[in-house]
């Protein structure tokens, strides 16, 4: 009945250190590993295109509107749309403020230490003065703490689809890379990636708001708030390694003791998810699924109907393809920021190579790196 | 087809069934010949008057013979055994309609051919059904095998209708015909289900089967309409097995108030087992094993066909219908059992029977 053996065992530190440092990925290289890693990027390229133009929407045009109803229609309001909507036939948005929420929480970077600096307070308060709404000035005088917090997550919506504007971008590219036969390795995609990466590594982020004339700075270019460090680096650790525990897979209750009191030791980002419960209630990764499930490529779709279940659980299948690309991104992202070259000779910085990589790995032994090994 | 001690259940279910046949069959010659008749036929057996002391014989021959056929502790063993080796349309005939051949013998031999003795032995009766009930439900909760457990719920369902014949009121021998026939949707239904999670998981060990209703890989409409037979089993208003047993205990509580009462905690309990069943099964994540940390792959259960699920569709229907439209059932049998209570000598007519049809019950 079971698709893999019952049991397993995980392998070392030293085994997976080697593989980084020869060239070689989290994920083993074989040619499924390719088809889905690719496959369910280029999926996760066009939903993220998405994401990414409805956060930056929200985030610009949709600045202290207090009941925003129609923050996912992009500024189209039709009744057309309107139906659509309600017959669910759109991408799931809420996944993306899920997901901005979850980095807004955790925090990291010096994004989320630039919201809390006097600078950001002071464009901050010019911005809610600027709206001359009495609602909102009575509002900001009864409860002072409200719309700075507000404004945060806004930034916070601009800060995550500008990362994804350039994600997207990666993913789609990588694509069009294996449809002309150019990328063919589990390898090809970490290299790929890595050089999208630290290509976009110093393109600034910023974030303004147009009210009524006059540009207003949230995020202003002196901030010096920049791609790599500041959105990607603190997504990686919020979304791929922390997380939110879901609804009904644990305990909420704290004498239950099932979540940590300390949120730096969260492990529920999707390295660590489990793909089985996606479908069900609570569940938020089940709507990038539901998504990526109507963009999925051709080559991939055919390759997961040969499954035992066909098409029946193709956002379990989905989800355990998104997360073997997430080990992917994860190893283009350490490689990335290794402290030396990884071929160095000199013997000090091989040492710290190896501590840097063995503390990520020590990391990543809770996480399902062992199980995409051998499914 | 069927398990691999299907040899041994086979043999004893043989046994019993033979030594029922024998006890039913003698029953029925003494009855012939001890009254002079020179016919089997009904109506003349009806117009009896055997001494008191021969009827009890007689009686007693019948209610060991059912109850084996029911079957009433402690008669029952062969069941389990035969449920658990069986395939499951075999468990699904054997539950929906053999069991009945017990009850209806009962209802009909015995309480339509021996009112007096009947009368008299009615509470002793009425308390082996409470026995039944109790032994029934507790030793389901302490299954393992789901299918073991079904087998036991039914010993326990069926002590309802011992009881509810025992009170022989118009609403409870109504009560017994609408409980033979819920029994027979409600374990029809949990039999179909049992036995397609065997077929795909290869165990009914609830120790092992974790997580069941996962929406993609596991058997999320056979765990739904598990959850509403267990419903249906434990007398939630709205489906059948809650008009089956409200007739039962409202038709049985003034002649036998204590005995009904603890066939009523027998009801609760249904809802402990089988809430067991399901939150053992079907909720947590999806598994087939003890629990391991790291946790066990994730595992992939073949898909379950149109053909496996309608039935069991269909079953769950018909419960909840029923449990909406009881009058649909009881108009076909309401006159037949009003006219057998009315035949009965005044002795065992325990509590004024209802004019004409059991709305006017003042319940």
């Amino acid at each position: 009945m079971t698709e893999m053996p019952s049991t397993w065992t995980s392998a070392s530190t030293d085994t997976y250190i080697t593989r980084l440092l020869s060239g070689q990925a989290l994920l083993p290289d074989t040619g499924d590993n390719v088809l889905e890693v690719v496959g369910i990027l280029k999926s996760y390229g066009i939903v993220l295109d998405a994401y990414s133009k409805n956060l930056i929407y929200i985030a610009e045009h949709q600045f202290l509107v207090l009941f925003p109803f129609f923050k996912y229609f992009n500024g189209e309001v039709t009744f057309k749309k309107l139906l659509r909507h309600w017959w669910h036939d759109r991408i799931n948005y809420e996944y993306a403020e899920y997901c901005m929420r979850t980095m807004l929480w955790h925090g990291g970077g010096r994004l989320a230490e630039y919201l809390h600096s006097d600078e950001f307070n002071q464009l901050c308060d010019r911005a809610v003065q600027a709206k001359v709404n009495p609602l909102l000035l009575a509002l900001n005088r009864l409860s002072p703490q409200f719309l700075p917090e507000q404004v945060r997550q806004l930034a916070y919506y601009s800060g995550l689809g500008q990362f994804w504007r350039v994600m997207s971008d990666l993913f789609l590219a990588l694509s069009n890379r294996y449809d002309a036969g150019e990328v063919t390795s589990i390898a090809d995609v970490v290299e790929h990636t890595k050089a999208g990466l630290v290509e976009a590594a110093t393109k600034p982020i910023t974030y303004g708001v147009e009210i009524g004339d006059q540009h207003y700075w949230l995020l202003p270019p002196e901030a010096n708030l920049t791609f790599l460090m500041d959105t990607a680096v603190p997504y990686v650790e919020t979304i791929f390694f922390r997380g939110a525990p879901f609804q009904g897979t644990v305990s909420y209750n704290a004498q239950a003791n099932q979540i940590s009191p300390d949120q730096s030791r969260f492990a529920y980002g999707a390295l660590y998810a489990d793909p089985l419960p996606v479908g069900g209630a609570g569940i938020p990764p089940t709507l990038l699924m539901q998504d990526m499930r109507h963009y999925l490529p051709d080559y991939l779709r055919v390759f997961y109907r040969q499954g035992l279940r066909g098409e029946e659980d193709i956002r379990v299948k989905i989800c355990q393809s998104f997360q073997k690309s997430m080990f992917c991104v994860t190893t283009a992202a350490i490689m990335g920021l290794l402290p030396f070259a990884p071929d160095t000779a000199n013997a000090k910085e091989q040492k710290a190579n190896y501590d840097f990589l063995a503390s990520w790995i020590e990391r990543l032994k809770t996480s399902r790196l062992d199980i995409v090994q051998i499914t | 087809m069927g398990g691999n001690r299907r040899g041994y259940a086979a043999t004893k279910f043989l046994i019993y069934t033979a030594i029922s046949g024998i006890l039913i069959l003698g029953a029925f010659l003494g009855l012939t010949w001890l009254s002079g008749a020179t016919t089997f036929d009904y109506d003349v057996q009806m117009s009896q008057n055997l001494p008191l002391f021969q009827q009890f014989i007689l009686l007693g021959a019948l209610l060991i013979g059912f109850g084996i056929k029911i079957p009433l502790f402690p008669f029952h063993t062969w069941l389990p055994d035969a449920h658990v080796e069986a395939s499951t349309p075999v468990s699904v005939l054997l539950a929906g309609v053999l069991l009945k051949l017990g009850t209806y013998g009962l209802l009909r031999f015995g309480l339509g051919l021996f009112p007096e003795a009947w009368a008299i032995l009615s509470p002793w009766l009425a308390s082996w059904a409470a026995v039944s009930v109790l032994y029934g439900s507790l030793a389901a909760i302490a299954q393992q095998d789901m299918k073991k457990m079904v087998a036991y719920s039914s010993i326990g369902h069926m002590g309802y209708v011992l009881l509810a014949c025992a009170a022989a009121t118009p609403l409870s021998v109504l009560g017994t015909v609408f409980q033979m026939i819920s029994h027979g949707l409600i374990s029809a239904l949990l039999f179909l289900l049992v036995g397609i999670v065997y077929k795909k998981t290869g165990t009914r060990d609830l120790r092992v089967l974790r997580g069941l209703l996962n929406p993609e890989r596991g058997l999320p409409l056979v765990g739904s309409l598990m959850v509403l037979g267990v419903m249906a089993s434990a007398g939630i208003p709205g489906m059948v097995g809650f008009i089956s047993e409200f007739l039962v205990f409202r038709g049985s509580i003034v002649s036998f108030g204590p005995q009904t009462l603890v066939c009523m905690i027998g009801s609760g309990l249904t809802a402990v087992y089988f809430l067991l069943l399901v939150n053992r099964a079907f909720f947590g994540r999806l598994s087939i094993g003890p629990v391991t940390v790291p946790a066990e792959i994730d595992l992939c259960l073949p898909p379950v066909q149109w053909s496996e699920r309608i039935p069991a569709l269909v079953l769950a229907l018909l419960i909840t219908f029923f449990g909406l439209q009881p009058a649909l059932v009881t108009r076909w049998t309401e006159s037949t059992t009003t006219a057998l209570v009315g035949s009965l000598p005044a002795a065992i007519a325990q509590t004024p029977a209802c004019p004409s049809s059991t709305q006017n019950c003042p319940l």
